[in-house]
């Protein structure tokens, strides 16, 4: 047999960037989101109706009325729930349904369940509610005056900051805060559940966390999880906003099934998205900071307070990462990291990319800003000088893996983006520009990647060989556009050597995968790509011993779908061995095991929350952006004229994939740090609501000038294919731009120091307008 | 009743029962199960039910993309709806399918769909598009997921297909162009008994039509499309519906752009039936002598009543720059394509862009009802909060722009988002300049009260003083007793009163640049 193919040519192995794994799909409109599925016969739609009132008891939900309207099949409330009426994933204080009061706006009270859309809308308007207004409390102020907090208060603390503090000759304290962030996945919390045989029922959900749901539905509707199926194909986009809070909507949509027998739909419209579900946690965090002449910090204690929303959630995880990122890439001796998870009466705050680490980082980033500007100094200057370098520990004990890229990393991005040549200029502009000002700015990033809830380190996958040679791959992960199935793809493509057509991957489905972790945390590919890759390698064992056996030969390649035969370190491509095809048939008539089941648990990971010390990190992901923007001092509107990246996700994957996660999380960032803004009223509704006054970035926010690179010659030995997470790190670098805008207000002679994310046009005016103040009062 | 409209979906004539107020996205997904076709805002904000028209336009097939939310199926009559499942032909990707996927532009892909189409209807109207006709068409795309970079990179990786013009052009265009040239333009009507739908060929026909139907006008339970991105949202968003909607957008005359520079009549006069033309030719004589009497050299553009706002940038720029430049900073191409200047500003919004430049030039509306024909000034037109002058059954038949001979004229506007965003406060401003003295100024504001603002006191008080930068600082105290902005969920009351101020600077600092241009040229 000679082979025709050119076998150096890629198959879609790793390191190399095939096409989307769906993107023929994608393209053609051909791929099914949840309200894309075909309907099932018999399907009724549900439609829920929100609480109107932030904080309020229910003495009264009267749905005699709606019940008789035509086409209703069931108006469901709290006392319908035949389990128990609790979907806290953390901590158990969050029900289903309003039970005796309400606790934000938007927070479910009823279902009505109807042959149509129109029906069921018809019938909201004819509940009857009576509700008890009480007074909401709405902010992080509001919530530390009384103590409430919907878990406990931590601490991470190094060396002593007070003793630093008594005796120092530089000291600043301030406070920093950002608003929230509103996900706008494209597709909406969407759910459809189908009753099966035997009390069974299957759900499909635009879900990051399908084994949440499975526990949760089973919970609601007391039955066992066997009972419960999820199955979840794809999302238009999660973001962390589908991690936890897809749930709720699975269980309404369960609970309609469970009442009705008939299969149900439930899908959010983007103003009730946008309206119910929660968002990225505002903080706001109060710092005291010691540091010398030369801009070494000496001491740094910050307290986060964020604000958590009516009930738990993720927030205490979310906080968590927010400490254990307090520091960012610097090496401070005396540190003290509190954190407290401020209950208010908004939508729960919930998961969204970086998942506190960002709101950690940007205190630490704003103050080394205003370190600089006190001092006359340049900011990366002081960033370079207390800089983690190897061998250094984090506050929680832990060393820093690799911590010499981030010297790597500031030295290349100083050169690469012409840092001290843009100062230059820049200065000289603003020296002639009266009515506008250009800014610089800088932030570097760690990201610690694994869960800190220690048990969530863990990935699963199912893989069966058929006899044509064909793969069927079943992971722990959901693919909500990070392109982990692509990656995991490659990874089998590669162990297996078969081109990527060979394999298939399946939906996350609970019965071919169970108890998955959430795909959370940058680390779903780590995760369950470790867990593919013993479960490839297990069915590789038992091939590669049938080739042995076959052809007595010890030493051979599998690529492409062929065997070769490698001798003296040589692989003869010209004559291949045999087919992947024809090992399969004969494994198969000799009876070898061509399916496996494949485990990972992350090794070495704990940490002690009482103590605030450990090893919560498996490694570190580093990087760091620098942009420019020009402000508008009429008006305050930006402009963000360029950007730099350097990124290391170790040795990449799918490279084009990995650089999309960046330009993604980057404009995200972008969005965060600038036009997306939540206005709520002062009864806690949330007014910019839809897209229409929700402004997340459009093509043309993105700077003419993208450079973006991945730092050369990473490897991360302890990573997947010695890979590295990528989705959440990069988000961070949004902060630069947030940077830049207050480095180009500095040049007016008054720190900035009220300016808060997002920096919206008016609140950038604002700041422009108390420089002016303070000018006037000097002159 | 007749509830039937014939239309070709891509490629294939369909002929099809509809409600009067089903749109396209519903049309697709429960009619037809075409599901390529998303929602994610049904309110024209994001781009993801984005589909392609292809319809006659003086005698020939132009393409556009349009927000499948917005756009109501009863005007698909004899129009082509291309949906992303016509875009790949015979399961072979079209190449803009395949540089997207090159550029690994999708990761989600839900907004894939919408943004394939709109580089598709980009590529169908312009052959080699521009950086910023691409931006133009792709900013009304929301994607969460790629943050842009890879689909700007689309057209590169389609130059490296090299792919020639005429394959971009899908399989079955040809021949569908020209069925839909003999296609008979008639008068369509749709009363599904709740809602009804009339969309005429002419306005001679709109008035025997309403003369006909004085009980439905009566009840004044109906309302004008002209363009519809408002009317269909309240109708989808806030239940607001309506007995009868009275479509403009197929009323040839409506479609006239026209422009005479002191001697020749330039026309774009772009009728569906040819017996037409020169009926209109002559009409569109008479309308501009009536304006031109007094100043023979007078420059003066007319649009009429149903010119979208797609066509303001394409076909007016080269005469008009200044308004195209403004129409450029609204809403986005899918709403821009069918969104009319006259919807703009019967809408009576006070944040509507092309009011203020508008206001400014001295333009005048032309309505015409029942009660026949008449000309009013645009300074005059608005009343108060959403009230016009405008009566009941009256409708914009176009409106005439007097173009002043070397005036300078500049809008500004302030949102959080510099695209695809309403505005927060706008300005625009008109001034003669003479020996360094300002001779002629006008200035009008929106966002700042019930109304788009003209304000006569600032515009005075600029006249006759010198074009200085201390001359718009001193109109700040004029201006700011001028009108008493509210605040909102874009912006508070007080940040408004101090753009009204501001964007004067911006107005003097753009005639700084203007003249350091023409410098420049020298």
């Amino acid at each position: 047999m000679k082979n025709k193919e050119k076998s150096s040519s890629p198959w879609g192995q790793v390191g190399t960037s095939p096409w989307h794994l769906s993107g023929r799909d994608h393209v053609t409109g051909r791929s099914q989101f949840i309200d894309d599925l075909p309907k099932p016969r018999n399907l009724l739609y549900v439609k829920i109706l929100p609480s109107p009132l932030a904080r309020g008891k229910i003495i009264a939900i009267n749905t005699e009325k709606a019940k008789t309207l035509p086409g209703v099949v069931a108006v469901l409330t709290a006392t319908d729930i035949p389990g128990e009426n609790q979907i806290g994933g953390i901590i158990q204080d969050e029900v289903c349904l309003a039970q005796d009061h309400v606790q934000f706006i938007g927070e479910p009270l009823a279902i009505v369940v109807a042959e149509s859309i129109e029906q069921a809308e018809a019938a909201l308007c004819q509940i009857e509610l009576q509700l008890e207004e009480e007074i909401p409390e709405l902010t992080i102020k509001d919530a530390l005056a009384k103590n409430q907090f919907v878990g406990p208060v931590r601490k991470i603390e190094r060396g002593d900051v007070e003793n630093v503090f008594a005796d120092c000759s530089n000291y600043l304290e301030g406070v920093i805060r950002n608003e929230g962030q509103e996900h706008f996945y494209l597709e909406t919390q969407c759910v459809l559940a189908v009753p099966e045989d035997n009390g069974g029922m299957t759900i499909y959900s635009s879900s990051q966390n399908p084994n949440e749901i499975q526990r949760m539905v089973a919970n609601v509707l007391g039955v066992g999880q066997h009972q419960i199926t999820v199955d979840i194909k794809r999302l238009g986009g999660g973001f962390g906003g589908k991690e936890s809070q897809a749930t709720v909507w699975a269980c309404l949509a369960a609970l309609a099934v469970f009442h009705t027998g008939r299969p149900t739909e439930l899908c959010l419209t983007r103003d009730e998205d946008m309206l119910c579900t929660g968002k990225r946690h505002a903080f706001e965090s109060y710092y005291r900071v010691a540091f010398d002449e030369a801009g070494k910090i000496l001491a740094y204690s910050v307290e986060l307070n964020s604000n958590c929303g009516a009930v738990a959630d993720v927030s205490t995880s979310v906080l968590e990462r927010a400490m254990l990122h307090a520091e960012n890439c610097y090496q401070i001796e005396n540190i003290r990291i509190i954190g407290r998870p401020c209950k208010t009466n908004l939508h729960p705050a919930t998961a969204f990319r970086g998942f506190g680490g960002p709101q950690g980082i940007f205190v630490i980033e704003s103050v080394i800003q205003k370190m600089a500007f006190t001092l006359g100094l340049d900011p990366y200057d002081i960033k370079m000088k207390n800089s983690y370098r190897k061998g250094d520990q984090a506050p929680y004990g832990e060393a820093i893996l690799d911590a010499e890229h981030v010297g790597k990393v500031f030295d290349k991005l100083r050169k690469d983006s012409q840092w001290d040549e843009r100062k230059k200029r820049i200065a000289a502009f603003n020296d002639t520009n009266k009515y506008c000002k250009k800014g610089l700015g800088m932030t570097p990033v760690k990201f610690g990647i694994s869960f800190t809830a220690e048990h969530l380190n863990q990935g699963s996958a199912l893989i069966h060989v058929y006899l044509d040679g064909s793969i069927s791959i079943t992971h722990g992960a959901v693919e909500m556009g990070q392109e982990v199935n692509t990656k995991i793809a490659q990874i089998a493509a590669t162990n297996f050597g078969v081109p990527l057509t060979k394999i298939r991957i399946e939906s996350n489905n609970t019965k071919r995968v169970a108890n998955t972790s959430p795909t959370a945390a940058s680390s779903s590919c780590d995760l369950n790509g470790q867990a593919v890759e013993n479960a490839s390698l297990a069915i590789m064992k038992r091939l590669r011993a049938l080739v042995f056996k076959l052809f007595a030969k010890p030493d051979v390649v599998f690529e492409n779908g062929f065997i070769y035969l490698v001798t003296a370190g040589k692989t003869d491509y010209e004559f291949p061995l045999t087919t992947f095809k024809d090992l399969v048939r004969t494994a198969y008539f000799e009876r070898v095991d061509l399916s496996a089941h494949g485990f990972y648990a992350s090794p070495g990971i704990y940490f002690d929350r009482d103590t605030g010390q450990g090893n919560p990190f498996l490694y570190y992901a580093f990087g760091a952006a620098v942009s420019e923007v020009t402000v508008d001092l009429l008006t305050g509107q930006i402009t963000l004229d360029s950007s730099h990246i350097i990124h290391d996700c170790g040795s990449s994957i799918n490279p084009m994939v990995d650089v999309g996660q960046i330009e993604g999380a980057f404009a995200q960032g972008i969005g965060w740090v600038t036009t997306e803004e939540l206005v709520y009223n002062a009864s806690g509704k949330l007014l910019s609501s839809s897209p229409a006054t929700y402004k997340i970035p459009t093509i043309g926010d993105i700077p003419e000038e993208l450079h973006i690179e991945l730092l050369a010659g990473s490897f991360n030995e302890v990573g997947i294919k010695r890979s590295k997470a990528i989705g959440e790190p990069p988000f961070v670098y949004g902060e630069a731009v947030f940077l830049a805008i207050v480095d180009a207000l500095c040049s007016l002679g008054r720190y900035p120091q009220e300016l808060s994310i997002p920096a919206t046009p008016e609140k950038v005016w604002r700041e422009i307008k108390r420089c002016k103040k303070s000018g006037d009062s000097k002159e | 009743m007749k509830k039937i409209i014939h239309f070709f979906l891509n490629g294939k004539l369909k002929e099809i029962e509809i409600k009067a107020e089903t749109t396209v996205l519903e049309l697709l997904r429960n009619n037809f199960e075409l599901n390529g076709i998303k929602e994610g805002c049904g309110e024209g904000d994001c781009g993801a039910c984005t589909v392609v028209i292809g319809e006659v336009r003086a005698g020939k097939i132009h393409y556009k993309a349009v927000a499948g939310c917005l756009y109501l199926a009863a005007k698909l009559e004899g129009r082509h709806l291309i949906t992303i499942e016509g875009m790949a032909e015979n399961d072979k990707l079209h190449p803009i399918q395949e540089a997207i996927l090159n550029a690994h532009a999708t990761q989600c892909g839900f907004c894939t769909p919408g943004v394939s189409l709109s580089i598709l209807a980009l590529y169908l109207e312009k052959s080699n598009p521009t950086k910023a006709e691409f931006q133009r068409y792709l900013e009304g795309n929301l994607c969460r997921c790629t943050g842009y970079a890879s689909i700007r990179k689309v057209p590169d990786y389609l130059a490296e297909l090299s792919i020639a013009a005429e394959n971009i052009r899908l399989g079955y265009l040809a021949e569908t162009e020209a069925k839909q040239l003999s296609f008979d333009s008639e008068d369509i009507f749709i009363d599904d008994g709740n809602n009804a739908y009339y969309s005429p060929v002419s306005e001679e026909h709109l008035e025997a039509f309403l003369d006909s139907h004085q009980e439905l006008i009566k009840e004044k339970n109906f309302c004008y499309l002209n363009g519809g991105s408002d009317v269909v949202v309240g109708i989808k968003k806030r239940n607001q519906h309506y007995r009868l909607l009275l479509d403009l957008s197929r009323i040839a005359t409506l479609q006239m752009i026209c422009y005479y520079n002191g001697k020749d009549i330039a026309e774009n006069n772009t009728l569906e039936t040819k017996n037409h033309e020169n009926r209109d030719r002559n009409n569109n004589r008479t309308k501009i002598s009536t304006f031109a009497n007094n100043e023979q050299e007078a420059k003066i553009l007319i649009i009429g009543g149903g010119v979208s706002l797609s066509r303001i940038i394409d076909e007016t720029t080269s005469v008009f720059p200044e308004f195209a430049a403004v129409v450029q900073k609204m809403c986005s191409e899918q709403v821009r394509s069918s969104a009319t200047v006259a919807g703009n500003i019967v809408n009576a919004s006070p944040v509507a862009d092309t009011v203020p430049l508008l206001m400014v030039v001295e333009a005048r509306i032309t309505l015409k009802g029942l009660e026949g024909e008449r000309n009013v000034a645009l300074r005059d037109f608005f009343h108060g909060y959403k009230k016009t002058e405008n009566k009941e059954t009256e409708w914009i038949s176009f409106i005439t722009i007097p173009l002043g001979d070397g005036d300078f004229i500049n809008f500004e506007k302030v949102s959080k988002r510099k695209e695809v965003d309403i505005s927060a406060v706008n300005s625009a401003i008109a001034l003669k300049v003479e020996k360094g003295i300002i001779i002629k100024a006008h200035i009008a504001c929106g966002g700042v009260g019930e109304t788009t603002l003209y304000m006569p006191k600032t515009s005075r008080h600029l006249e006759g003083k010198e074009m200085k930068e201390v001359t718009f600082l001193g109109a700040f105290e004029v201006i700011s007793t001028e009108a008493t902005p509210i605040g909102d969920v874009r912006s508070s009351a007080e940040y408004r009163q101090a753009m009204m101020q501001n964007l004067l600077m911006k107005h003097y600092l753009a005639y700084q640049k203007s003249q350091e241009a023409t410098l420049y040229e020298k």
